[in-house]
């Protein structure tokens, strides 16, 4: 645990390298948001008529993009590069386990991301936007909660996809596939309450819009007591069943192993 | 040059599609990710029926169009945006300018790529369908139209990716200009109009992206851009193509002539 905590201080440390690099990223992120709240202004200002107001799409919007996308870890498409040059061979032998490692340099990674990115970007967004706050604390606390789990459950899919280099060693191409299923079937561009009723089932029997959609719901009061509970369990049962998954994968993987390079 | 440019496309091409599963799955990939992406961005756009002045299937076509330039462009020039950092972090970049050719298209012709063969063909398959909605003619005129602003538009994205990542000579290791682009890049796929008027501004005069895709969708459309230019402003597209790509190697060159490599 302590040696994962040092890993996570120097990917945090090593972020801090490039100082430009951070204020651009600002502004990337702003001009992001910017683009999103502009289009909902455009869309809004046609027909107001929606069963979510603009307040609440552009809190989502500054919600999903400027913390979830911010905390978004892929231990696995590390683990997928390290496959692939080779250094798999040195991480293996590390005095800590694969996984840990590259959670925690992700951890260290993204922790420095949202401090340097989601914090001034949150302020900024919320300085220039009407961003709503949580519908009530236990929204919050539920929110925060889920969030987390979300998060882990994201973590533990990339994890799962990712773990395909050890079969076919270079697997870019997963991570286009990865990524457009969970932007579209998690919410991750477009909120899901503006599709269609009869996707709707599929999205509810899908893991992806666990990963951030239901939290940022929850934030904005639009889940009751009894959907929290509902959103617990189900991010629960998921993350066990990736578990799982992800071990009996990594037992199977480890027997396909070939290190590249030499 | 054409010879070398051949060459180097005969090279990429064998090299990527030795692992033919690989290369397939890689272009199916991709036309999974956008295509998913366009279809969130329709159901929006369908639950709302306008963005700005645009219908649904004319944001399609102005987001498909940008995918075609895009695809043209970052062909040439996204490897070299994208690998010139790390020569000069690394100090190989003298390796280039002792090439007996211009060190800029060396550099682009060593990292042209053939992997974007998916994003183009998604972007003529969607302006291909917003066409024949929109009930636009395939005539000889209308085609050669939209084959000059491809070409256009692929010159502008080239030179706008080169252009973001020329910094990173003086700033070693600094790959984040070349992350902005890509922000700015998001801005292309939507109406121009509905953001505010001095973001218009920048984007016609200061960074042409406006060149690309909103302009010569609202001309095509026959839109009126809401803005302070009419539709036949798309007309100077290849103008302004032109002008970019003289300024990015200008600019390159009073770089590269500038350098100073910590080499041993």
């Amino acid at each position: 645990m302590i040696r994962c905590l040092s890993i996570v201080k120097h990917a945090y440390r090593s972020n801090s390298a490039y100082r430009v690099n951070i204020v651009i990223n600002i502004v990337s992120a702003l001009s992001s948001l910017y683009i999103m709240i502009a289009i909902w202004n455009a869309l809004y200002s046609k027909d107001i008529s929606h069963t979510h107001p603009l307040e609440q799409t552009v809190t989502y919007t500054i919600l999903q993009s400027a913390i979830f996308s911010a905390f978004h870890l892929y231990p696995g498409r590390r683990i997928a590069q390290s496959v692939y040059n080779g250094n798999i061979a040195i991480d293996l032998l590390r005095p800590v386990p694969l996984l840990g490692l590259h959670y925690a340099h992700e951890l260290g990674n993204r922790l420095f991301r949202w401090v340097t990115l989601s914090i001034p970007t949150v302020i900024v967004a919320s300085i220039s936007y009407s961003i709503l706050p949580p519908y009530s604390a236990a929204c919050l606390l539920a929110f925060l909660v889920t969030s987390i789990l979300g998060i882990a459950l994201f973590s533990l899919f990339d994890c799962i996809v990712s773990y395909t280099a050890f079969w076919i060693v270079d697997n870019w191409y997963v991570n286009w596939f990865e990524g457009g299923i969970i932007a579209f079937f998690g919410g991750t561009t477009v909120p899901l309450w503006f599709y269609p009723k009869r996707l709707q089932g599929l999205l509810d029997a899908l893991p992806f819009k666990y990963m951030s959609y239901s939290s940022i719901d929850i934030y904005l009061g639009n889940v009751d007591a009894s959907g929290i509970f509902r959103v617990l369990y189900t991010q629960s049962f998921w993350i066990l069943l990736f578990i799982c998954i992800e071990r009996i994968i990594w037992l199977q993987a480890k027997k396909k192993l070939v290190v590249n390079g030499g | 040059m054409l010879t070398l440019l051949s060459k180097f496309v005969v090279v990429r091409w064998k090299s990527r599609t030795r692992y033919p599963v690989s290369f397939i799955l890689g272009i199916v990939g991709q036309w999974v990710s956008y295509g998913l992406e366009f279809a969130s961005m329709w159901i929006v756009l369908s639950s709302f029926e306008l963005l700005g002045e645009w219908l649904p299937h004319q944001v399609m076509a102005l987001y498909s169009l940008n995918l075609c330039c895009y695809a043209g462009g970052a062909s040439i020039a996204y490897g070299a945006s994208r690998s010139l950092p790390i020569m000069v972090k690394d100090g190989i970049i003298d390796e280039l300018i002792i090439k007996p050719l211009n060190s800029l298209i060396y550099l682009m012709l060593s990292n042209i790529s053939i992997s974007y063969i998916s994003h183009f063909t998604l972007g003529v398959f969607g302006v291909v369908l917003s066409w024949i909605i929109q009930g636009i003619h395939f005539s000889i005129s209308n085609l050669l139209l939209l084959i000059l602003f491809i070409l256009s538009g692929s010159v502008i994205h080239a030179s706008l990716m080169i252009l973001s990542a020329i910094p990173s000579i003086k700033m070693v290791g600094n790959i984040s200009l070349t992350a902005f682009y890509t922000q700015v890049r998001e801005f292309m796929y939507y109406p121009l109009s509905i953001f505010s008027k001095p973001l218009q501004f920048l984007f016609t005069f200061i960074i042409p992206c406006a060149f690309i895709s909103f302009y010569p969708t609202s001309l095509m459309f026959e839109i009126s851009a809401d803005n302070f230019t009419g539709g036949w402003i798309a007309f100077f597209s290849p103008v302004v193509a032109t002008l970019l790509a003289v300024i990015t190697l200008s600019v390159w060159k009073i770089t590269i002539a500038a350098y100073q490599s910590s080499g041993n």
